[in-house]
């Protein structure tokens, strides 16, 4: 009877044991979850950095853009094919399989996209004061991230929702499941609409500055917006309108201006950032040290280094690098005498000791070069970050893009902002537009090539304005003329294909969406 | 116990009545040592009943004359004595030599092999011993059929990679390994010597250990003392170098110049240069390797007790010191019986070990740089200085012996770990166990990153040093509860009842800190330290990335699991487990698992019309079948956590105080996420011949992994490509895995003074991907070249998991006739006229178009190998005659390919010697591809060229020793005195032109890329074993 007392009460101890186990693995996270956030305003801050970080991902998009114009070659190692889907964009041979840099950008993206959605999704769950303006800066980084995709790959697929009588982007996050039953947008145009709704909201709610640098403001987003209309006046010249009173808006505002003089030498430096004439920047530090496992995890800017002469070079301000990205002679000789903007815009390395890139040129893009100075300062053992801030809309494309706005109108205004652009350049008014010139926009394109050249504007430029075959043509009869050893390759344009990027073939199959979606055209 | 002893004692009173009775008393000792055996059992045959030796090893019996007395312990070899009139019979029982008599252990308990129904390994302390392993795993290679050892590297103290069964999933194929019953991840920590036996559970039977028990399990038992035994020592020592086992044939300078002139198109070269410098010959060394072993044991009436130290200092093949290792280990094991029902055991194993580590295994390393270094450099240049690297514009490769001098990164690991256990004895039939398990280790990494240039443009250049200071605390323990029930009914009924729970928590915490720029401008390693630096120095994790819990970790599993084991008369066996877990890893819908295994056996030599054969010593059947789990994934994928990577710039620039912190999703989640199922099958026989001088095994094994947890790639959409975040895991494969297992060993002794013995085993493995549920049918890993984005590797149904997926070729292109006559005839989609081959040109590689079209696509790649072997087989030979003992042992692998990927393939980088055949003009060469720089099929695609058999046959080890005659020694004290010289790693035969067929980066999707393993070194030692 003892006994089997006993084994009755270790029977008893064994299920008591089951239970206590059972609550045993129920480990709980350090940290939030994700459908549990958004319980006070620092939350909701905190979710709008992870926004803003995708910001700094766009390297890729301004280095690749950059290359792929007719102004910019590849360059990288003589003696390798450096970078295989770069020196492939370079030459318009890019195809579906191409991934690397052209995958990463629709990848990275769409990311950003999917960081800005996940507040939107959740704006409404708590009120605050100032609540609109971070509601505002993620509807433009929204914006911002669904307008390089568009840029890059057309019509792209989104999900969409009707608010009112307006369909607009859908303000929740693409989850697992969704890539089967998103559609791509009828076309760009119908993409440019959207962006421009979600700008629409955000503008009202934005302050005309910000109490930080990085934030966006009223003008960031209303340069976007008109910048966007630029782009969609291609398709519907009736926003070349809505262009022109956005980005006037902008000028209007008074609160920005072209830096002059000594603070015009330095709008490249690290001093001149977030200036007078910023409107809109990719904030990067160096800081924080990054890692070749992964680069986009970095807070500084890689163009720094990956566009700067190859070593042996030893200058005194700017360092040794990879060789990428190098300035044709033609878009050096484009610049009149006399432009101070040649001098800020190339490094000419005649004379310089330094081993020739692929396709050498003699020349690099001094815009975005890493200085020693910056060197000795960064922290992390790989030479990746640097703080180069990206200019992504400055008040000077404000005004060419107004001008251009105008000028396809007639706008009389167009020749002043092009000659307040110019004045600046030349240190006078010798140079203001006349008649004589020629055509107006043809003016403006011009001077949008030699402004901003090598800040990744080239490529859609040409593209949307259809100068692109033209443009290509003349660099290729440039490479009929170089030293074959050189190793300057023709450019493989073609119409009606070239004008976007293929969505990557593997993103095509992931989302089951070969048929759904369909490659872009001549892919 | 008692009450069967007063049965005996009533039984034998009883008997005394009708038969002539005789009281007949000894002692039992052991032929090991000559001391006494406690608890040996002294049974009458036939009649179940007897008596057992006390602590003197006495003991004291009535029986009839005639009768047979079967004197029997656990490890040794049953002795029979027909009882005449023998007042007194003194036995020396001699340790078991037949296999079927082993003590297998097979989690929470043990079996005699006879018993056990599964398949089931054991490898003891003398094969080990024999192997002069620095490691565990290099005394499992080639010792057990079914489990292959691969290394990522060579280098000391490295770890290896033990798979057992082939790779059974696409994760973590690591079996699960418990070390008196601790889990112990890690197996340096362990001293080999320290080894009584490694049991390896290969098939459903793994089962007790449920979720774990996927990949297969190990179960080590590290020696302990004996009780009633005086105290004795051990003392195993020896010394010995280590050099590389191989070189590669590289092209000399000469050969080197006509090669640059050739690929680059130019005269780079005008005159040849004759000589300069085999950096491989500059790097690696000759390296001394020392260890020493000593350990004591002994015990009382109620104790046992066994103690050891041991330190094991080894130098590298690469950088001496440098690549150096050393550790100190010392184990304590310790029983204690309170009473005759309660017994105590502990044991405890603290390791101090130290590493340095130089770059290895891949671009960058030490090794990397020596293949590829243009031969024409020299080592130093005219100031005396390391020279610096110019021609080779690669930015990571550098003078390696310069790379080697200012590399410091030491790996320091401090390791308790720790069992004590309780074992109670009731109602005679019942023993309930508590077993508590732990380990506390504390890793430390320090790294000195000193200024240096090594010529321009390298990224390995600094001008700003800097002091890295990384640590990391790791514990974890097991807490077993089991009662075992054991009973026989009938005398023919015996059956074995385990019950029990199970909890495990392992838990971890990141730390350190990085400082920058020494003061005073000190480039010194002796001056590394944080505080020395400038500023304050950063740390390693942030208080934000601390609040999201970036810097800890925690999971944890519960079970509950049964087991019966049952056997008629010892021939017919059956078992089953059914084990319940709850893991932590899965969300609360899928939390626990049920993993249930069977298995039978029969023993039919047991069965009357074999009882008595001359010939046929045992032999058994089995079968088994049952499903066991994996949860090895990462913790939390069923939620989605907001520990992305969130850090912008406020844009002030000057310190840590610019970042901005926020929050962003992390790995995507997947709340559907539950336990990946493995159902194994397995039949077997086990067979001895001729007096157990030759045993057979056999065995043969299907096992289908489904539900295999796979983060496959998901649409760019979904926004995992975000820095920080992750692709989500799902269930989503098949993987089957089928195999045969033979072993058969032999041994004899011949005469008095010859004893061998030999075994032989082989095992295949086939691997076939059944399922992968991807939008593209297929996962990829592993990468070829540098920045090329190649994707080497596959998981596909139909095919082995992680195949090479790349371009087969047939040949070279030998003329641009050839070329344009594929040209001709290509068209693409709109019947335009393309390339046939883009970017062919005379002297390179032909593709072949595998689908057809007419023209070189991607869609031509296909299967052009797999890393994974068909075939393993291992050999052991030993033989002692008189005093001198010698053992040999070797491992074949046949059957897997390897990446030749230790080229980089610049214009001034060195190649192999193949290149010396290379296509030079029309019909020079069908093989090898012309010479060439810049873009080019040959170097820029994957394809089959670059795929090597990696078959190999190593000869692992060769030992001979003598052994003192114990007569000469006893004058001196000692009991055995034996010296030996040893050389492990001798020879491996292969036609595979990199430095180690044997080596693999280890992950199932992308092993078997070579970019310059660190070659695994041959060592010669001298040793000495003492006894006293």
């Amino acid at each position: 009877m003892k006994n089997i007392f006993k084994i009755t009460s270790l029977f008893i101890a064994f299920a008591a044991l089951t239970t206590a186990c059972d609550d045993y693995v129920e480990v709980e996270p350090i940290g939030p979850v994700s459908n549990n956030y958004f319980n006070s305003q620092e939350e909701y801050e905190s979710a709008l950095i992870g926004a803003y970080d995708m910001l700094q991902t766009t390297f890729w998009n301004v280095l690749t853009g950059t290359i792929a114009s007719d102004d910019i070659v590849a360059g990288g190692d003589s003696s390798n094919y450096d970078q295989p889907t770069l020196q492939d964009v370079d030459q318009m041979v890019h195809t579906q399989s191409s991934n690397n840099q052209i995958r990463d950008i629709w990848n990275l993206m769409y990311a950003g996209m999917n960081r800005a959605n996940y507040i939107l999704e959740f704006q409404n769950k708590l009120d605050f004061d100032g609540k609109e303006n971070i509601i505002a800066q993620a509807y433009f980084l929204r914006a911002y991230y669904a307008f390089e995709l568009a840029k890059w790959y057309g019509n792209i697929p989104l999900l969409t929702e009707k608010r009112g009588e307006t369909t607009r982007i859908a303000n929740k996050r693409i989850l697992f499941g969704d890539q089967y039953v998103i559609n791509r947008a009828d076309d760009v145009a119908a993409v440019y609409s959207l962006i421009e709704e979600d700008l629409k909201e955000a503008i009202p709610n934005l302050p005309v500055t910000q109490d930080m640098d990085y934030k966006v403001t009223k003008g960031a987003a209303q340069a976007l917006l008109g910048k966007i209309y630029l782009y969609h006046g291609t398709f519907d010249d009736t926003k070349f309108a809505d262009a022109a009173t956005e980005l006037d808006a902008v000028i209007n505002s008074g609160a920005y201006s072209l830096a002059q003089g000594a603070d015009f030498q330095k709008i490249w430096d690290l001093e001149g950032e977030n200036g007078s004439g910023s409107v809109f920047e990719v904030q990067y530090t160096s800081v924080e040290g990054a890692g070749w496992g992964c680069i986009i995890c970095s807070e500084g800017n890689y163009i720094p280094k990956f566009t700067a002469p190859r070593s042996p070079y030893n200058g005194d301000k700017y360092i040794a690098g990879w060789g990428f990205s190098l300035p044709t002679p033609m878009l050096v000789d484009a610049f009149k005498d006399g432009d101070a903007r040649k001098e800020l815009s190339f490094l000419d390395m005649a004379g310089e000791n330094y081993s020739e890139s692929r396709g050498n040129t003699g020349y690099f893009n001094k815009k975005y070069l890493g200085t020693k100075e910056n060197d000795a300062t960064r922290t992390g053992s790989d030479p990746l970050n640097y703080t180069n801030n990206y200019r992504a809309i400055r008040y000077a494309d404000v005004l060419l893009m107004s001008a251009e706005a105008h000028a396809q109108n007639g706008g009389t205004k167009a020749a002043d902002y092009l000659n307040e652009v110019r004045a600046r350049a030349f240190g006078n008014n010798s140079q203001d537009y006349t008649a004589a010139e020629g055509d107006l926009l043809e003016a403006i394109y011009n001077e949008r090539r030699v402004e901003l050249s090598g800040e990744g504007h080239r490529f859609f430029d040409l593209v949307r304005t259809n100068r692109a075959k033209a443009a290509f043509d003349t660099f290729n009869a440039w490479v009929a003329t170089q030293d074959e050893e050189i190793g300057h390759m023709p450019v493989q344009y073609k119409e009606n294909k070239n004008e976007v990027f293929p969505i990557p073939l593997v993103e095509l199959e992931l989302a089951n969406a070969v048929e759904t979606w369909g490659q872009n055209a001549g892919y | 116990m008692k009450i069967r002893i007063l049965l005996i004692l009533f039984l034998s009173a009883s008997l005394s009545v009708f038969s002539q009775q005789v009281q007949v008393s000894g002692t039992v000792l052991s032929s090991e040592d000559n001391l006494p055996i406690v608890g040996a059992n002294v049974l009458l045959k036939g009649q179940n009943s007897g008596t057992s030796t006390d602590f003197d090893g006495n003991y004291s019996l009535t029986a009839n004359a005639g009768d047979v007395l079967l004197f029997s312990y656990i490890g040794f070899e049953t002795q029979q004595v027909v009882l005449n009139d023998q007042k007194s019979i003194q036995i020396v029982l001699s340790p078991n030599t037949s296999a079927l008599d082993e003590i297998v252990v097979i989690g929470y308990g043990t079996q005699s092999k006879k018993e056990t129904t599964g398949a089931v390994a054991v490898v003891g302390s003398e094969a080990i011993e024999k192997l002069n392993p620095q490691r565990v795993e290099q005394a499992l290679q080639g010792q057990v059929a079914g489990v292959n050892i691969t290394s990522s590297s060579g280098s000391p103290g490295s770890g290896a990679n033990i798979r057992i069964r082939g790779i059974s999933t696409n994760g973590d194929s690591r079996p699960l390994i418990l070390v008196d019953g601790n889990v112990i991840e890690d197996l340096s920590a362990i001293n080999p010597n320290d080894i009584k036996s490694v049991n390896v559970l290969k098939d459903a039977t793994a089962g007790i250990y449920g979720v774990r028990a996927a990949n297969g399990v190990i179960l080590i038992v590290t020696k302990s003392g004996r009780k009633d035994s005086p105290l004795k020592f051990t003392v195993d020592s020896f010394y010995g170098f280590q050099q590389t086992a191989s070189y590669l044939d590289l092209m000399k300078p000469y050969d080197f110049a006509q090669y640059v002139n050739d690929a680059s198109g130019k005269t780079k070269y005008l005159v040849f240069p004759e000589t300069g410098t085999d950096w491989q010959k500059e790097v690696f060394e000759t390296a001394p390797i020392l260890s020493t072993n000593v350990s004591a044991s002994g015990g009382t009436e109620k104790s046992a007790y066994s103690f050891g130290v041991s330190y094991l200092d080894q130098d590298g093949i690469v950088g001496l010191d440098k690549s150096g290792y050393s550790r100190l280990t010392s184990r304590l094991s310790y029983q204690y019986d309170l009473t005759d029902d309660l017994k105590l055991s502990t044991t405890a194993i603290y390791t101090h070990s130290e590493k340095n580590n130089l770059p290895e295994n891949g671009i960058g390393a030490v090794l990397y740089n020596a293949v590829n270094l243009n031969p024409d450099l020299a080592v130093y240049d005219e100031n005396g200085e390391y020279s610096l690297v110019k021609d080779i514009k690669q930015i990571e490769i550098i003078n390696p012996l310069a790379q080697i001098e200012n590399t410091h990164n030491k790996s320091i690991v401090d390791k308790i770990s720790a069992t004590f256990g309780v074992d109670y004895t009731f109602l005679e039939n019942f023993k309930v166990s508590s077993k508590f398990q732990m380990n506390h280790a504390v890793v430390l990494d320090d790294t000195f990153l000193q200024n240096a240039y090594y010529g321009p443009g390298k990224g390995a250049n600094r001008t700003t040093n800097e002091v890295i200071d990384f640590g990391a605390v790791f514990d974890d323990y097991t807490w077993d509860n089991y009662i075992t029930y054991t009973n026989t009914f009938n005398e023919d009924h015996n059956l074995n009842v385990l019950l029990g729970t199970s909890i495990f928590n392992t838990e971890g915490l990141y730390y350190g800190a990085i400082g920058r720029q020494l003061k005073d401008g000190s480039n010194s390693v002796a001056d590394a330290t944080i505080e020395n630096t400038e500023g304050i120095g950063s740390p390693r994790f942030q208080p934000e990335s601390i609040a999201l819990g970036a810097n800890v970790f925690q999971s944890r599993l519960a079970s509950l699991f049964a087991r019966f084991q049952y056997n008629y008369q010892g021939k017919y066996l059956v078992s089953g487990v059914v084990r319940r877990d709850g893991s932590s890893k899965f969300g609360p819908e899928n939390k626990f698992g049920y993993f249930p295994s069977g298995s039978i056996g029969w023993n039919v030599s047991e069965e009357d019309f074999l009882q008595n054969s001359s010939w046929l010593s045992s032999l058994k059947l089995r079968a088994s079948y049952g499903i066991i789990g994996n949860d090895r994934i990462r913790d939390f994928v069923f939620l989605s956590r907001l520990n992305g990577e969130a850090v912008y710039s406020s844009n002030d620039e000057v310190e840590e105080a610019d970042l901005l912190r926020g929050v962003a999703e992390g790995g995507l989640s997947n709340p559907e996420v539950r336990w990946e199922k493995q159902k194994t099958a397995n039949i077997g026989l086990d067979a001895a011949f001729l007096d157990n001088r030759i045993n057979i095994t056999v065995d043969a094994y299907t096992k289908e992994t489904e539900d295999l947890l796979i983060a496959p790639q998901v649409s760019g959409v979904l926004g995992a490509s975000a820095p920080g975040s992750s692709a989500p895991f799902v269930n989503a494969g098949t993987v089957q895995n089928k195999g045969l297992e033979f072993r058969i060993a032999y041994a004899d002794n011949i005469g008095e003074d010859f004893k061998f013995n030999t075994s032989f085993n082989i095992s295949t493995n086939e691997n076939e991907v059944l399922f992968v549920e991807s939008e593209n049918g297929f996962q990829q890993g592993g990468e070829y070249g540098v920045g090329l984005g190649i994707i080497t590797s596959r998981m596909e149904a139909g095919h082995p998991i992680g195949y090479f997926y790349g371009y087969e070729t047939d040949g070279l292109y030998q003329n641009q006739a050839e070329i344009d006559a594929l040209d001709a005839l290509a068209f693409d989609e709109d019947g335009e006229s393309i390339k046939y081959h883009s970017g062919a040109e005379p002297g390179d590689l032909k593709f072949v178009d595998t689908n057809g079209d007419g023209k070189i696509t991607e869609e031509d790649k296909t299967n052009i190998g797999d890393p994974i072997a068909d075939m393993t087989m291992g050999f052991n030979l030993g033989f002692n005659y008189k005093n001198i003992d010698f053992s040999a042992s070797a491992f074949a692998s046949l059957g897997g390919d390897m990446v030749r990927d230790y080229e980089r393939k610049d214009t001034y980088a060195n190649r192999g010697t193949y290149m010396l055949d290379r296509w030079t003009g029309e019909g020079t060469s069908n093989t090898v591809p012309r010479a060439t720089s810049g873009k080019s099929i040959n170097t820029d695609e994957f394809s089959d060229f670059l795929v090597e058999d990696a078959s190999f046959l190593r000869i692992q080890n060769i030992q001979v020793g003598y052994t003192f005659n114990q007569s000469t020694i006893a004058k001196i004290g000692m009991e055995k005195v034996r010296v030996y010289i040893s050389a492990n790693n001798v020879h491996t035969f292969t036609n595979y032109q990199g430095y180690d067929p044997s080596a693999s980066s280890g992950s199932p999707i992308g092993s078997g890329i070579d970019k310059g393993f660190y070659p695994v070194a041959a060592t010669y030692m001298l040793g000495l074993n003492l006894k006293f």
